[in-house]
């Protein structure tokens, strides 16, 4: 009876020895994470990743707001272009750094595409910290010149009449654009037949010599070809007409309830300190709001 | 530089971009389904 209450005691004393010793665990964890949070940041030059490659439509704003960031900071922010995969190298890469806020990736609508079309992607969306959008783009509806058609209408009716003679571009399977074209598909009954590229910029080189007829772009990708009469654009993807093409109609206009955009921000690891996470916003916002203010 | 490059500037906070992020998924995850765009890589 004795040795048994000895033992029940000796149970108990355990129990909350370890009771205790957990707590001073915690403690000591936060601690060192109110401390770590409190540390000067950034004491050294950040990276901040770009899946696409230098001087494109993702790069230019990137090195944009890098070099802005980097004033405001007082530390240099590296752009490092990591382009293949439709971005998830860069993603990987990210993600795969301690998250410090010391390595930013330049997220996009491409993450959560990913993520939906590859089965292996090797990332959640859940992984990443978002920080803020830096940039929105809309898409145009780009039609070869030799295609007898002048607006949204016209080229319906004209596909409609000629199935299987209009081919549309693509630049991979679950590529925004193949997505959107196939949504519009079957928004208007029409069927056009599919044809892969490896990039934009040889889309555009083809749709000029008419040897594809239909692509849904970012409009960045055609004002110049659109401003030189080398193609179309029937309408766009935005929720109002756009300032550099004020005479193309919305698809919304056009009776077609389809409003889209791509877009560009940054993003860090979750787990990032919340008071760096802070700080980047609140720089980036403000980056990005004298450019448009300077617009 | 943005303007050049053909995108409208835009900031957000970080609950913002998260929206942002989930409404992508939604727009194309049923479509990618639909017309059988998933990958296995």
């Amino acid at each position: 009876m004795r040795k048994q209450r000895k033992r029940e005691r000796h149970e108990m004393d355990s129990g909350e020895i370890t009771k205790l010793g957990c707590a001073l665990l915690l403690l000591a964890l936060a601690g060192v994470g109110a401390a770590r949070a409190e540390e000067p940041y950034p004491t050294r030059p950040i990276r901040l990743v770009v899946g696409f490659g230098a001087g494109g439509p993702t790069d230019i704003p990137a090195r944009f707001v890098a070099d802005k960031l980097g004033e405001a900071l007082g530390q240099r922010v590296v752009v490092e272009n990591k382009p293949a995969a439709a971005g998830m190298i860069a993603t990987r890469d990210v993600l795969s750094q301690p998250r410090d806020g010391y390595t930013l990736l330049l997220c996009t609508h491409f993450e959560p595409i990913n993520t939906a079309v590859y089965k292996n992607v090797q990332f959640k969306l859940s992984d990443l910290a978002p920080v803020s959008l830096i940039a929105k783009y809309y898409y145009g509806l780009a039609l070869a010149n030799a295609v007898p058609a002048d607006d949204f209408a016209a080229f319906v009716q004209y596909a409609k009449a000629h199935p299987g003679e209009v081919s549309y571009a693509t630049i991979g399977a679950g590529s925004a654009q193949e997505i959107l074209a196939r949504q519009l598909e079957k928004l208007t009954g029409i069927t056009m037949n599919r044809v892969p590229f490896r990039g934009g910029a040889q889309v555009v080189q083809e749709l000029v010599a008419g040897r594809v007829q239909f692509y849904v772009s970012p409009t960045l990708a055609i004002v110049p070809q659109y401003d030189a009469k080398q193609l179309k654009i029937l309408a766009v993807s935005a929720p109002e007409r756009l300032k550099n093409l004020a005479a193309i109609p919305t698809l919304t206009e056009r009776g077609v309830d389809f409003v889209r955009f791509g877009w560009l921000g940054v993003c860090a690891g979750a787990g990032t300190p919340q008071p760096i996470l802070d700080l980047l916003q609140r720089q980036i916002a403000t980056i990005v709001g004298s450019a448009s203010t300077a617009r | 530089m943005i303007e050049k490059a053909g995108s409208i500037a835009v900031s957000s906070t970080a609950g913002e971009l998260q929206q942002v992020i989930a409404q992508t998924l939604d727009d194309v995850a049923s479509s990618i389904r639909e017309f059988n765009l998933q990958q296995e890589q």
